[in-house]
């Protein structure tokens, strides 16, 4: 008898572990995929190598880091104040009955598949930005560098970092929404017995729960880090350290998923050891951002 | 005092502006896949759905072809994940404090938002590569649904455990106290009576999946023809639409969008039903 009651935890048990282990599995994966590339180049030669050229045999990742850091970035920048104030419109200042339709209506973007986003981005929101804003851009603003450039194509960063941003957004908008909910009554009751007005005692609540809002933004930009297929869809596929953001690009994801399939050898190599490079932003992102989870779950999270 | 309520206004101006500033895009999207796919769609109801593409140029053609091949690809990647995300879903529930489901949820909670496409390329790696893979296919449909069940498999496990800790523990122990083996209360007592919600997490999974191109793209590569073989590249609705998408010719972006507009409503379609599942689990329980 007791030997059939482990028996069952055993098989249970078992699955478990394989859970447990599917992420030093995947960390030896991208290592052993790397071996060969790494042990004919240094770690920091590819990191610091300014240059992706495949006739030249030069495998640089800085330019694809670069690319990220800064299509990422933009996207956090362009969502942060977007998601943070639907967030307080949807659980302070609308009706509840409509509240809830508009909140199934922005979880409805989180379930657009990348690909679709992508493929507006290419056909729709590209060549209407490149006609409208771009153009507008770089008629009167291009004395900044950050809108300089020479030849004005609809797929740079800017349009990455539009599209980017605005598939991290339903996750940011329902983690502080989740998060203004955990608010305690009473803090609300003292901001308006003080005479506040609306927007200070949203102040006041947005700042009480500032590490949960942190979290959230840490998990979007690991997601953001991460996306593939609608980047490499709008970025225009050029790499280079360009600062302008009406300029292309490439990032880790897009050089992966663009090349992975007919790369062999040094090249195929040297393309998982740029997946090596983001499971390392990925990981660090979402860590920072359990940890800070984790002391919450003491605080006003309890 | 007046500045004050300026204030506020503006505050709460942008807090609308930016609803709306989310809801455009949606709208656009939605009404670009209604009008160029719809239209496709309704001008060759059937033909859309069972024929293979036709090259650029020609005519016509539909998605058939992609539509088996996501079939094949999804349902073996559920046959291979769900059971490993159901049973491991189950120990974190009911051996909640060992230290095994505590690390199971710890890392089930990393590897939901791990970079999809590096499930892809290890499973490439162990799979279908020539150099290092198990079975040296070269790219893939099996390896394909490898790595689209490793994506579901810490989904389902970690709904399925929200789902058995809502069953209350007077139930196990009157089934303990029965007499029953572990077993017999895990598989006919407390798993019949979540039923719904367990189904509910497998749905969850199946529209998180059925979405996912970039793994896809990394361990099947690229194929517009009919499926053929488990070790051959097969053709999927979402690198359809990527291809198409990114191709110059207008009947090809047709075709994307008409593509769009199907995979959208069919994972809308499978949300809906784990919304459907979701409320009937709380009347069961």
């Amino acid at each position: 008898m007791v030997t059939i009651k482990k028996s069952i935890f055993i098989f249970l048990g078992s699955f478990a572990l394989f859970l447990v282990l599917m992420l030093p599995f995947y960390f030896f994966g991208e290592l052993y995929g790397a071996s060969e590339f790494f042990s004919k180049f240094s770690f920091l030669d590819f990191i610091l190598g300014p240059e992706w050229s495949l006739p030249e045999q030069r495998y640089g990742a800085l330019q694809a880091i670069y690319g990220t850091l800064i299509v990422a970035g933009l996207a956090l920048l362009i969502t942060t104040p977007i998601s943070i104030t639907a967030a307080v419109a949807i659980s302070e200042f609308i009706p509840e009955w409509f509240s809830e339709r508009l909140g199934t209506l922005i979880d409805m973007i989180a379930t657009i598949p990348s690909v679709v986003v992508g493929l507006w981005g290419i056909l729709s929101l590209g060549p209407f930005l490149s006609n409208t804003l771009y153009k507008f851009l770089v008629e009167n603003l291009s004395f900044l560098p950050i809108f300089q450039t020479t030849t004005l194509t609809a797929y740079n960063k800017l349009t990455a970092a539009l599209i980017l941003g605005y598939m991290i957004t339903p996750f940011v908008v329902s983690v502080i929404k989740e998060n203004l909910r955990l608010v305690p009554i009473e803090i609300k009751e003292a901001a308006y017995a003080l005479g506040l007005t609306k927007w200070e005692t949203v102040r006041i609540m947005l700042s009480y729960i500032k590490p949960g809002i942190f979290a959230a933004l840490m998990l979007a930009l690991g997601r953001a880090v991460a996306e593939a297929v609608a980047v490499s869809m709008v970025i225009g596929n050029t790499c280079s350290f360009s600062i302008s953001l009406l300029d292309p690009a490439c990032t880790l994801t897009t050089l992966i998923i663009n090349n992975f399939v007919e790369a062999t050898g040094t090249e195929a190599a040297a393309l998982i050891g740029l997946g090596l490079v983001l499971f390392m932003i990925s990981i660090l992102l979402v860590l920072v951002s359990r940890l800070i989870y984790s002391k919450l779950l003491g605080g006003y999270m309890k | 005092m007046n500045l004050k309520k300026l204030r506020d206004m503006l505050y709460t101006g942008l807090a609308y502006l930016s609803l709306l500033l989310l809801t455009i895009p949606l709208v656009w999207i939605f009404f670009e896949c209604i009008v160029e796919g719809g239209h496709y769609i309704i001008s060759r109801p059937i033909e859309f759905f069972t024929d293979i593409g036709k090259p650029p140029g020609v005519e016509g053609g539909g998605i058939g072809h992609a539509i088996q091949g996501s079939l094949y690809m999804l349902g073996l990647a559920l046959l291979i994940g769900v059971p490993i995300g159901i049973f491991s879903g189950i120990y974190m529930a009911e051996r909640r404090n060992s230290p095994i489901a505590k690390a199971a949820r710890f890392v089930s909670d990393i590897l939901v938002e791990f970079p999809t496409i590096l499930v892809g390329i290890v499973t490439y790696i162990f799979l279908a590569s020539k150099v290092t893979g198990i079975l040296a296919t070269g790219p893939a449909a099996f390896a394909a649904s490898f790595a689209l069940a490793l994506i579901i498999t810490p989904i389902v496990a970690r709904s399925v455990e929200t789902v058995f800790l809502t069953i209350s523990n007077d139930i196990r122990e009157g089934a303990y106290a029965l007499g029953l083996s572990s077993s017999k209360v895990i598989f006919r007592i407390l798993l019949p009576a979540v039923k719904a919600g367990v189904v509910t997490a497998v749905l969850i999974g199946l529209a998180k999946m059925a979405g996912e191109s970039a793994p896809i793209i990394v361990t099947n590569g690229i194929s517009n023809f009919w499926f053929s073989k488990w070790t051959e590249p097969s053709p999927s609705i979402p690198v359809l639409i990527y291809i198409y998408g990114l191709s110059p010719f207008k009947e090809w972006q047709t075709q994307a969008w008409a593509a769009s507009l199907f995979l959208m409503l069919l994972i809308m379609g499978v949300g809906f039903l784990a919304r459907r599942f979701t409320k009937k689990l709380w009347v069961g329980v």
